[in-house]
């Protein structure tokens, strides 16, 4: 055991000695510390890794009311109120694609009905109009002109939509 | 093995084992050990600021374990090793959120210690930790546990976990490099 001791001391020190020939640089170099620490360092440092090591038993044991009002903190609840707000406005721009008819067209002016129906009058089918008006519940059903109709309001309606006499003549 | 602990570390574990001694125990082993953990941290993060965070963290898990340590190696060892695994994980750290390289992190200590407060040495040990930082970290460990603690092979082993032979390989590949670094600068 201690030959081998020896020869291992031996090794070592060669390996040291050829280590110390081929780097002349490093050992022209003092060994020594170039660092330094803030006066007292040492002196206070014990005291602040207790005080750490207090805290972080104290954090493992956090009562749950704790923990609990820590999940309500403000910046929580800005966060949730933000997020909150910005999903409602979300989902409010994306329902605008899913109105309903009846929506849209009350949205749309009385003049550019009008005006559409009386291009393709040809088209629309008075019998279906009323069953449909009827059948919506929501307006009023068709009714026949009042005697009360003013006279003047029906020349006044031929005159702007361009109605001639011949026309109704023809109808007639 | 268990005759490796140190009488004093053995007393001191069974204070730190007693709940009404426990706080004077650990006071006691912190006052014991602070200088070497840190300065063991020191020489692998340089900066003075970032060591006080580490030699905390460091004596934290401590705190926190000791009651589970097995008494198979010396203290001082166990310790160490904590304080190495500490430091690598903040180098870690540093790197991690920027995906910063390893050679920018190292680059970023290197020009630390042109303007730190905290380093007194000369223009030529300045140049010798600038040399120590352009090796891996795990091979500035070895460097530095031999170069300037000359702690012994075996020791280093235990701390490492690395067989004798590759800590020897590593220590002679730092020394080569450092000497190269040197002529070149």
């Amino acid at each position: 055991m201690s030959y081998q001791r020896v020869v291992m001391n031996r090794e070592k020190d060669m390996f040291n000695e050829n280590l110390n020939e081929e780097t002349p640089l490093l050992n022209s170099i003092p060994k020594r510390n170039p660092f330094v620490v803030p006066e007292g360092y040492f002196d206070a440092l014990p005291a602040l890794i207790m005080d750490k090591c207090r805290e972080s038993e104290k954090g493992a044991t956090q009562p749950v009311a704790d923990k609990i009002f820590w999940l309500f903190r403000p910046q929580w609840m800005i966060t949730a109120f933000i997020f909150v707000a910005g999903f409602s406005l979300f989902l409010r721009e994306g329902n605008k694609d899913t109105l309903s008819y009846e929506t849209i067209a009350a949205n749309i002016p009385d003049s550019v009905i009008m005006e559409n129906l009386q291009n393709n009058i040809d088209y629309v089918d008075v019998n279906s109009l009323e069953e449909a008006t009827q059948n919506s519940g929501n307006m009023p059903s068709l009714q026949p002109a009042q005697d009360t109709t003013n006279n003047k309001q029906i020349i006044n309606y031929l005159i702007n939509n361009n109605v001639d006499a011949s026309d109704i003549e023809n109808e007639l | 093995m268990a005759e490796e602990v140190d009488n004093n570390d053995a007393d001191l574990l069974e204070q730190f084992r007693n709940e009404s001694t426990r706080n004077y125990a650990f006071h006691q082993l912190v006052t014991k050990y602070q200088k070497r953990v840190y300065w063991q941290v020191r020489r692998i993060v340089i900066d003075h600021d970032d060591s006080n965070d580490v030699v905390q963290n460091v004596f934290i898990k401590v705190w926190k374990n000791l009651h589970n340590f097995k008494e198979a190696s010396r203290l001082y060892t166990w310790l160490y090793r904590i304080a190495v695994n500490e430091s690598l994980t903040f180098l870690k750290q540093k790197r991690a959120p920027l995906f910063i390289s390893f050679e920018k992190v190292e680059y970023g200590l290197s020009r630390k210690l042109i303007d730190d407060n905290y380093f007194k040495g000369e223009e030529i040990e300045k140049k010798l930790q600038q040399a120590i930082l352009t090796l891996p970290a795990k091979q500035r460990i070895v460097f530095n546990m031999k170069y300037f603690d000359d702690m012994k092979y075996d020791e280093m082993s235990q701390v490492l976990d690395t067989s004798v032979g590759a800590l020897k390989a590593s220590y002679h590949h730092a020394v080569k490099k450092i000497e190269e670094f040197l002529k070149k600068n």
